[in-house]
């Protein structure tokens, strides 16, 4: 488990939107897993910060929270990107492009005279 | 955007609507199964599975708290857990907290309801806009310092001087017989000049309001009413505009209602234009030799103008008048125009004592704080205890600060919504009760900008004192306290104690402060109703009596000389009567003056001989008409000459087309000022010929207020007078008020059965009524001051009994080692007697600096008596003796053995 990074809040959002644009509606347990996996288990998501950013997320309107049954036939709550989530998820992602863009700028050494 | 939605949703998280906490639980325990599935699926065993998947998901229950946090708005359920502790925590000790609460109570009921009135009474009196423009404009009769009208001739001049003036009007108050609106009611009305509604700038409620091209156009057959008015009549029908109601016995059309608190002049419920004065308009040059009633006159001053400019202003206006009737000001008296602001002619007596009840009320807030202060003080370092408690589980400073100040704000909230009712309560009360007397404060509503407030000044207070000591607690080592409170040898800490040392000092100054100024005030009250006016007023019912014009016309003698008849006649019928002692009529009855900006007593300027015209020869006296056997009914002692002796209307006819001279009586103190060495009686006085011949001196009375010295102006009674028409007859009878009252409606009835008796009081209650605001002021100072001595002693009484609970080792081992119990006694009461000292002195002190503002309401004693004060600093000391008495006696009964056990 060494090596392992707990997810940072603000991007986590991002990747729960990412994921239900990709892989459809989803249950708490999928997001989890496919945000380790897609990872390459370099990231855990536990439910400490699991399920408060999924509370978030639907109260900000941009996912929405359905009873229903998982692949495995359990009782599960199956969440879907909504209009408002894709928007989000846009627009997010525009923004984190951005912003590695300008970081990976600056972590870039470059000695070369302005 | 989504900010705002998430917010949205975090407070309905606060609600039943909320996503439910089972829902999350259920999740996650799925969320754990699948785990676990897959764990088995890769080949583990279940028990193996299950102890990986947990491992990996992290603690359930602090994810769910995060979660929660997530859910609603954490500060908010913190709150709700928090007042509730504190609720519960306030419960437990229900001393304090009703200690507490009711001083916050009754400090901001007090406050809020002393403010209300000084809102009502001297910064916002009536709803209108600017009122700081409005002046009211008259004279300032230098030689007895009284405030009176302007002439109509002088108001007619001031309406056209558009440079200084937005609108200038000259009112008259009169009272009018309505008819035609259900039964027939006498109400009190204002006859006004056009510009009236002009200078308040007012803006009718329904309809319109009459301005000055009523004077042009000569409609002046309109009438507007008061919002009280209308709905009494009519029961808030708003198609009553436009219809006719008959006033006096003439048509008039209502065109409009004023908006609610519309109330000048005082007590008046209708208005309407009408020529200032009947001669003055009727002769259409002005010969300079007439100007014209004397009328109450207000302004709205031009933008920009002062009141400063407009005196001068007016002063030239005034010496404009003199050069152009020089003849007529000639014979005035001494008089300087003035122009006062609108609300200090309308608080007149009442600035002075409100003033004073401002500086009262403020006290009892001060020592208000001050108690609060000390029992929050008190209550912390008693729970220093608990708090180190708290602090050694984890409890973060901020937290227990937290805890405090909600504690706190519990308590001011409580207080305050307390002090709101009550100041409700004393609002709603004076506004009935004292309204009778105080006409001012007719319809006295609570201010909603007063309580808030006084409902911060004290909460402020409440969470200051207890938030500040509370975070002192909290910072002190958890370890000391706890080693050492359960010991409490050591000594409590010096700033605290200097604090409550302090606070007990300021209770004790300012309750004694408050005790002084209350026996000021009930000595200088005893002291003026006890004031001889010069007349008897016990046994005497006054009533008056207005005789409309339609039918008792008065604009020649024959109709002067049928209405004295009328007046004859009624007397006789009157005094015919079993029981009668007495009866007579008056103009204006003594004492029915009503305020400065009332012109309801008649002055006249009297030279000593017939022909004298200097200024500095003349002076001034009121003016009094009244019928046959007036001084016998008052009781007034005749101490020269026969007096009255001829028949009135053969004075009236000698006096009027200008025969012979009038017969008049004058008081002694007129006698003393004209003839200060010869006899007046025979003497003929007056301006012009043939003048009017004294023919008695009675004694001099008081006028208009028992505060001034009697015969101040000196007084002049004529029995031929002009004011036929609206008396008010007097009777003296061996009878109860209520066999007099039906006495007086049968002779009236049998003379006339449509007029109305109406105003009819004993005239012992017209004459008490001239102290009201006094006697309530002093009721208002007596609560207060009693209220502050109750704080102050509970203030004493918890301090004492703390510092012995904190020396209970202490005393226990003195008494262990042979003190006498009295010791003990004298060991405790020596520290609540010394700060009472203190107290007393510096309460001295102060009273002695600010005694000031007790001038308007001392009477007949100095605001430094030092009866009143040493009377009162031994009280304050014998009380506050008794409550640290208290404690010290309690002290002397220490068991020794279970003091010392305890510990």
């Amino acid at each position: 488990m060494t090596g392992r990074l707990d997810v940072q809040q603000g991007t986590l959002a991002l990747m729960v939107l990412k994921t239900l644009d990709l892989l459809g509606p989803l249950h708490g347990y999928g997001i989890a897993r496919r945000i380790e996996e897609t990872s390459q288990h370099r990231l855990s998501v536990n439910y400490g910060t699991l399920y408060p950013a999924l509370l978030k997320l639907e109260q900000e309107g941009c996912i929405r929270g359905e009873w229903g049954v998982s692949e495995s036939n359990r009782k599960a709550k199956i969440y879907t990107l909504t209009r408002a989530g894709r928007r989000q998820l846009a627009r997010e992602t525009r923004h984190w492009q951005l912003t590695s863009a300008i970081l990976a700028g600056f972590l870039t050494p470059s000695r070369s005279p302005a | 955007m989504n900010a705002l939605r998430r917010t949205l949703a975090r407070i309905l998280g606060l609600t039943r609507h909320a996503p439910r906490e089972e829902d999350v639980a259920r999740e996650m325990a799925a969320h754990l199964e699948m785990a676990i599935d897959e764990h088995v699926r890769a080949g583990m065993s279940p028990a193996e599975a299950r102890r990986i998947a947990l491992i990996e998901s992290g603690g359930i229950q602090v994810a769910k708290e995060a979660w929660r946090e997530q859910r609603g708005v954490p500060v908010i359920e913190l709150l709700v857990r928090d007042c509730s502790f504190a609720a519960r925590s306030l419960r437990k000790h229900a001393g304090f907290t009703i200690a507490v609460v009711l001083t916050l109570a009754l400090a901001i009921g007090a406050n809020t309801a002393i403010f209300s009135a000084v809102e009502a009474v001297l910064i916002r009196p009536l709803p209108v806009p600017n009122l700081d423009r409005v002046v009211t404009v008259g004279k300032f009769l230098t030689e007895d310092r009284s405030h009176t009208g302007l002439q109509a001739a002088e108001v007619f001049d001031l309406e056209k001087r558009h440079d200084i003036f937005d609108a200038v009007a000259g009112y008259r108050n009169i009272n009018v017989n309505l008819t035609g609106t259900g039964d027939p009611q006498r109400v009190a009305a204002a006859v006004t000049t056009g510009g009236f509604f002009g200078v308040f700038a007012v803006r009718p409620y329904l309809g319109r309001l009459y301005d000055t091209t009523v004077t042009t156009s000569g409609a002046t057959h309109v009438v507007v009413l008061s919002y009280d008015f209308w709905r009494e009549l009519t029961g808030g029908d708003r198609s009553i505009v436009g219809r006719h109601i008959s006033i006096n016995d003439s048509s008039y059309t209502l065109v409009g209602v004023l908006p609610p608190g519309f109330a000048f002049p005082l007590g008046v419920q209708l208005w309407t234009p009408q020529p200032l004065d009947p001669i003055l308009n009727r002769r259409a040059t002005d010969d300079g030799q007439h100007r014209g009633a004397i009328v109450p006159t207000v302004g709205r001053m031009s933008p920009g103008m002062t009141v400063r400019r407009l005196q001068s202003e007016l002063a030239a206006a005034a010496r404009g008048w003199a050069e152009q009737a020089p003849k007529y000001y000639a014979h005035r008296m001494p008089q300087q125009i003035e122009a006062r602001p609108f609300v200090v002619a309308w608080a007149g007596d009442l600035r002075a004592i409100l003033t004073m009840l401002v500086g009262a009320a403020a006290l009892v807030l001060l020592i208000s704080c001050a108690n609060v202060a000390c029992l929050q003080l008190l209550r912390t370092t008693g729970r220093a205890h608990e708090i180190a408690l708290r602090a050694a589980l984890g409890a973060s400073r901020a937290a227990i600060a937290r805890q405090q100040i909600i504690e706190s704000l519990l308590l001011a909230a409580t207080g305050g919504i307390l002090g709101m009712l009550l100041g409700q309560v004393l609002v709603i009360t004076a506004g009935r009760l004292a309204a009778e007397r105080i006409p001012q404060l007719h319809g006295l509503h609570l201010d909603p900008l007063v309580l808030v407030s006084s409902s911060i000044a004290t909460g402020v207070a409440a969470i200051l004192f207890g938030t500040v000591p509370a975070w002192r607690a909290a910072s002190v080592n958890a370890g000391n306290v706890l080693a050492t409170s359960t010991a409490r040898s050591s000594s409590t800490g010096r700033g605290r104690n200097r604090f409550l040392h302090a606070a007990v000092v300021a209770q004790v100054a300012i309750a004694l402060m408050l005790l002084l100024s209350c026996g000021i005030a009930l000595e200088s009250l005893d002291r003026l109703i006890h004031v001889d006016p010069g007349f008897e007023s016990n046994g005497v019912v006054t009533a008056r009596l207005v005789l409309p014009p339609s039918r008792y016309p008065l604009t020649n003698i024959p109709e002067a000389l049928r209405l004295l008849a009328f007046h004859r006649q009624l007397l006789e019928r009157l005094r015919s009567m079993p029981g009668m002692v007495a009866a007579s009529v008056v103009d204006v009855a003594p004492f029915s003056y009503r305020g400065a900006l009332d012109a309801s007593i008649h002055r006249i300027a009297l030279a000593k001989s017939v022909g004298d015209t200097i200024g500095s020869h003349m002076v001034a006296a009121a003016m009094w008409r009244v019928g046959p056997g007036y001084f016998r009914v008052m009781k007034i002692p005749m101490r020269e000459g026969p007096g009255f002796t001829g028949h009135e209307e053969d004075d009236f006819l000698r006096a009027y087309p200008n025969n012979g001279p009038a017969d008049v009586v004058i008081d002694d103190a007129l006698a003393h000022r004209l003839f200060p060495h010869d006899d007046p009686v025979g003497k003929v006085i007056g301006q012009v010929a043939p003048g009017m011949r004294i023919v008695g001196v009675v004694a001099a009375v008081k006028a208009s207020d028992l505060t001034t010295p009697t015969g101040d102006a000196g007084a002049i009674y004529f029995m031929s007078g002009e004011e036929l028409t609206d008396v008010t007859f007097v009777v003296r009878t061996r009878v109860s008020f209520d066999e007099t009252v039906a006495m007086l409606r049968q002779a009236v009835h049998e003379m006339d059965p449509a007029l109305p008796l109406f105003d009819i009081a004993t005239l012992s209650d017209v004459v008490s009524r001239s102290v009201g605001p006094r006697a309530l002021a002093s009721g208002i100072l007596t609560g207060f001051a009693v209220l502050s001595l109750f704080l102050a002693l509970l203030g004493i009484y918890a301090v004492v009994a703390y510092s012995t609970s904190q020396r209970t080792k202490e005393i226990g081992i003195r008494l262990a080692l042979g003190a006498e119990p009295r010791d003990m006694w004298r060991m405790v009461a020596r520290n609540g007697g010394a700060l009472t000292l203190v107290g007393v002195g510096i309460g001295l002190g102060g009273f002695l600096a600010f005694a000031q503002v007790l001038a308007g309401i001392a009477f007949g004693v100095s605001t430094r008596d030092a009866t009143t004060i040493a009377i009162l600093s031994v009280v304050v000391m014998s009380c506050a003796i008794v409550a640290s008495l208290i404690p010290a006696v309690r002290a002397s009964r220490i068991d020794v053995v279970v003091v010392l056990r305890a510990e």
